[in-house]
């Protein structure tokens, strides 16, 4: 174990943390949404983003499709799809109390996770194109390519969300559904067509973070879930219904564990990051930056 | 059911089971073979159901409570603390799972959402799951502990130690929901702030049925360290001892004495065909058969019958 | 142009209005008044389409609506100020108001009814770009009047206005209720405040546990015995 960290090494550890971070982000505020407005966890958003992945996947070694190309496929694709499974899954449900919600959630996970298994096996899978190796440096730092424009896609979703929920109509009218859901009914705002909307949303960020995902590192079909453990954390830490917070909460997890797999051992810094989850649930549930103005 | 019914139904089930392994051939009667992996699953089940159930807590996280007290069996045997089938050492499992529900339950218990606990219970699943693969020689990491199967004689103690937990389960849930716990614990669930404006400790009530649920399954992990003699993270912390009592509650009525049994049943056998017929398929059948039981029957199957029930457009059924 | 016929609504097993019959007319202001747990906002709420009767028919303007969708309610005309203002506290004093047209009829002339309803309110001019939280009580009734306003309702429902509010309030919110009216906008009133509500209203009903058990005059009622004897000295 090194027992000295110089600021260089600190850095490096730092940067890719936040990089990696940026993807648990962008998972995060999916799940956030989602739950913010039907009180859903959607557990099963880590397995939606090895879907995409794996899709990305396919567009390049069969079409060579350049994963960037891929996001304008995938995405749309994704928040079509989103739509879709509200109705299939969740319209039923959406008013039933939480419990059946999870459930389908969970159930739906674990039958996508093995049915991606089954199709395409459980071998892990990950994409080589002539830029995936490519480092660029940065203030003496190596900084991955691939990670960076992650990093840089999460922020533009981030944004684009952000101006969603602020500045349209629908997106005023999910803010309203999520803070007292009887009233936005009352005034006429139709809730299946807000929540089929928020898991629009969700579901396309997931396709996002999926193309993301194949971009800058291996994958395989049980992937999924670790993934939708990440991004509930995340969501814990930024508090519930937070795009930024979500983002953040992403981010800090991605330092805390790449701190921790830097001076533990790998396994162990899982482990961290789930002890501080439950840290954070019991002792501030409502998010670290709760204390911070809320943007959205 | 009517309570005489009832009565007699459970006297008759009672006997049956009792009986049959003097009847058939326990080594290789696959009957007994079913049994006694659906009662080990009621057992759970029924751990699930006081908390989830009863309490409207969704535990998320019962595999940590399996997965514990397996090891606690495994290791108090291997250290030369317990035996083969040591009462003693059953307990000591249960107990451990216990306090660990009363450790991480007071806190997670305390806020009133409920989807707190439920995530944080998976976290600690998976926690533990981790801490036990990194166990070093305690918990002899991701490849487990192996247990001396050399003194494996019959089936028979397995069945009838099984056949007494799952009763032993079941008697717990009833006689805590049958007492003034049992009555504050269904306020809770159904109203809790209602609950707690009059004057009910709804924490100390949740916490109990959590940890009395933990104790159950535990037993539960024990029983199947006994019988696999191999404890291995991967298998005892496993999501499907998170998962199964959850479906098998709900599937048969969670919140019901009897339904979980009926879902134990019924799901242990349907598991049991898919297994034969599909093994690779098997995941995903009960991913969808999930999803198709929350959408389709969501009260569960004891529960079949015409309700008149009229919720309001929009609003949110109480928060649990 | 409110019809409402032998409704009868249980939550669960438990049955909140029985045989509840009473109509509304165009441009008058009507009244369901009586105690608590009496039915009144579990009425409004069925006319509204929260909640579906097992027997009996809600008919607007002719037409059946009981049933139909909230959304689709709010689109034919009718509009809910709930109890307690259910304002969205996050959201500013103007987006409270431009959802509140979120209807398709409503929608393209949002422009115009703020126009219109910062008229009535003028205060709502002034705080637009407030958190709809920050404002007093007074103030967020006003605006949650003015967000039912804003689907141009052709009947608007107010349950219990005067709820929290101070006595002077309450006398200037009653003011703005009889203004509305005069601008021929028609009001079905749910209140407790048995006295203020008879005094503006042409016809009310008063309900107990679930039943329409007198109707009159506003002024007629006023002077009922039996009204004086078991609501009014409570009050004042």
């Amino acid at each position: 174990m090194p027992g000295f960290l110089s600021f260089h090494s600190l850095s490096q550890i730092l940067i890719n943390g936040l990089l990696f971070g940026t993807m648990y982000g962008i998972a995060a505020i999916g799940v956030s949404l989602i739950f913010g407005t039907m009180q859903i966890i959607f557990i099963a958003q880590g397995a939606m983003i090895v879907l995409a992945a794996y899709l990305t996947f396919w567009l390049f070694s069969l079409f060579f499709l350049d994963p960037f190309l891929s996001i304008f496929f995938i995405v749309p694709a994704f928040l079509l799809l989103g739509g879709g499974l509200y109705q299939v899954l969740f319209r039923k449900v959406a008013y039933a109390g939480k419990n059946p919600s999870l459930l389908i959630a969970f159930g739906f996970m674990i039958m996508l996770e093995n049915l991606m298994s089954l199709l395409w096996t459980p071998n892990t899978r990950a994409i080589k194109t002539s830029y995936t190796a490519y480092g660029i440096e940065m203030f003496g730092l190596q900084v991955s390519f691939t990670r960076m424009v992650a990093f840089f896609l999460a922020i533009l979703a981030t944004i684009v969300v952000t101006f969603f929920l602020k500045k349209t109509l629908m997106g005023k009218a999910v803010r309203a559904a999520s803070e007292d859901l009887g009233a936005a009914t009352m005034i006429g705002i139709g809730t299946h067509w807000v929540n089929s909307t928020t898991f629009s949303i969700g579901i396309g960020l997931a396709g996002l973070a999926g193309v993301a995902t194949a971009m800058t590192f291996p994958f395989d079909p049980y992937f999924g879930f670790i993934f939708s453990l990440k991004a509930l954390i995340a969501v814990a830490f930024g508090g519930i219904g937070s795009v930024w917070g979500a983002l953040v909460g992403g981010i800090l997890l991605g330092v805390i564990e790449s701190l921790g797999f830097y001076l533990l051992s790998g396994v162990w810094a899982d482990g961290i990051s789930y002890v501080v989850f439950l840290l954070v649930l019991m002792l501030k549930p409502e998010g670290l930056f709760s204390g911070f103005k809320r943007i959205a | 059911m009517k309570p005489k019914k009832m009565a007699v139904t459970t006297i008759l089930a009672a006997v049956l089971f009792t009986g049959l392994p003097f009847v058939v051939d326990s080594e290789s009667s696959y009957l007994v073979f079913f049994l006694f992996v659906t009662f080990i699953n009621i057992t759970v089940v029924q751990g699930w159901n006081l908390v989830g159930g009863y309490a409207g807590q969704v535990s998320l996280g019962q595999h940590a409570f399996f997965g514990l007290g397996a090891y606690i069996t495994a290791i108090t045997w291997l250290r030369g603390f317990g035996g083969y089938f040591d009462p003693l050492a059953m307990i000591l499992s249960g107990l451990g799972a216990a306090i660990l529900a009363i450790g991480v339950g007071i806190p997670l218990l305390s806020k009133l959402r409920g989807d707190y606990f439920a995530l944080g219970t998976l976290g600690l699943g998976e926690i533990l799951r981790v801490m036990f693969t990194q166990g070093g020689t305690l918990t002899g990491g991701s490849v487990g502990l192996l247990l001396p199967s050399g003194v494996y004689e019959s089936m028979k103690p397995y069945y009838f130690v099984s056949l007494g937990l799952a009763a032993f389960a079941t008697l717990a849930v009833y006689f805590v929901v049958k007492s003034h716990t049992g009555m504050a614990l269904i306020a809770t669930r159904d109203d809790e702030i209602a609950a707690e404006t009059t004057g009910v400790d709804t924490l100390k009530y949740k916490v109990l049925a959590f940890s009395v649920g933990a104790f159950i399954t535990g037993l539960g992990g024990s029983l199947q360290a006994y019988y696999l003699f191999h404890i291995h993270p991967a298998g005892f912390f496993s999501l499907k001892w998170a998962l199964y009592p959850i479906l098998m509650s709900l599937m048969g009525g969670a919140g019901t004495i009897f339904g979980p049994i009926l879902g134990a049943f019924f799901l242990t056998g349907v598991f049991e065909l898919v297994n034969i017929w599909l093994p690779e398929a098997h995941p995903i059948f009960s991913g969808g058969l999930i999803v198709a039981v929350m959408l389709f029957l969501p009260n569960g199957l004891i529960r079949l019958r015409l309700k008149r029930s009229f919720s309001k457009k929009g609003e949110r059924k109480e928060v649990k | 142009m409110l019809r409402v016929n032998s409704l009868n609504v249980s939550y669960g097993d438990a049955q909140a209005l029985w045989d509840v019959t009473f109509s509304v007319r165009e441009e008058e202001i009507s009244c369901l008044i009586g105690a608590n747990g009496a039915g009144k906002t579990t009425a409004l709420s069925t006319i509204l389409g929260m909640i579906r009767p097992f027997s009996g028919q809600v008919e607007f303007f002719g037409s059946r609506i009981e049933g139909k969708r909230p959304n689709a309610i709010v689109d034919l005309g009718i509009s809910l100020v709930p109890e307690g203002r259910r304002l969205f506290s996050k959201l500013t004093v103007r987006e409270n108001l431009e959802l509140g047209a979120f209807t398709k009829q409503a929608r393209p002339l949002t422009k115009e009814t703020i126009k219109w309803v910062t008229e009535v309110f003028p205060i709502l001019e002034e705080r637009k770009g407030q958190l709809a939280g920050a404002l007093s009580g007074g103030m967020q009734q006003m605006l949650a009047i003015g967000r039912g306003l804003m689907a141009r309702p052709k009947l608007l429902m107010l349950d219990e206005p005067s709820l929290g509010l101070a006595p002077l309030i309450v006398k200037m919110l009653f003011e703005i209720i009889r203004k509305l009216n005069d601008r021929r906008v028609t009001i079905l009133l749910v209140e407790q405040n048995i006295h203020q509500a008879l005094k503006i209203s042409q016809s009310a009903f008063v309900m107990k546990t679930g039943k329409i058990v007198l109707t009159g005059k506003g002024c007629e009622l006023m002077a009922d015995p039996e009204i004086k004897k078991a609501y009014m000295g409570v009050l004042e």
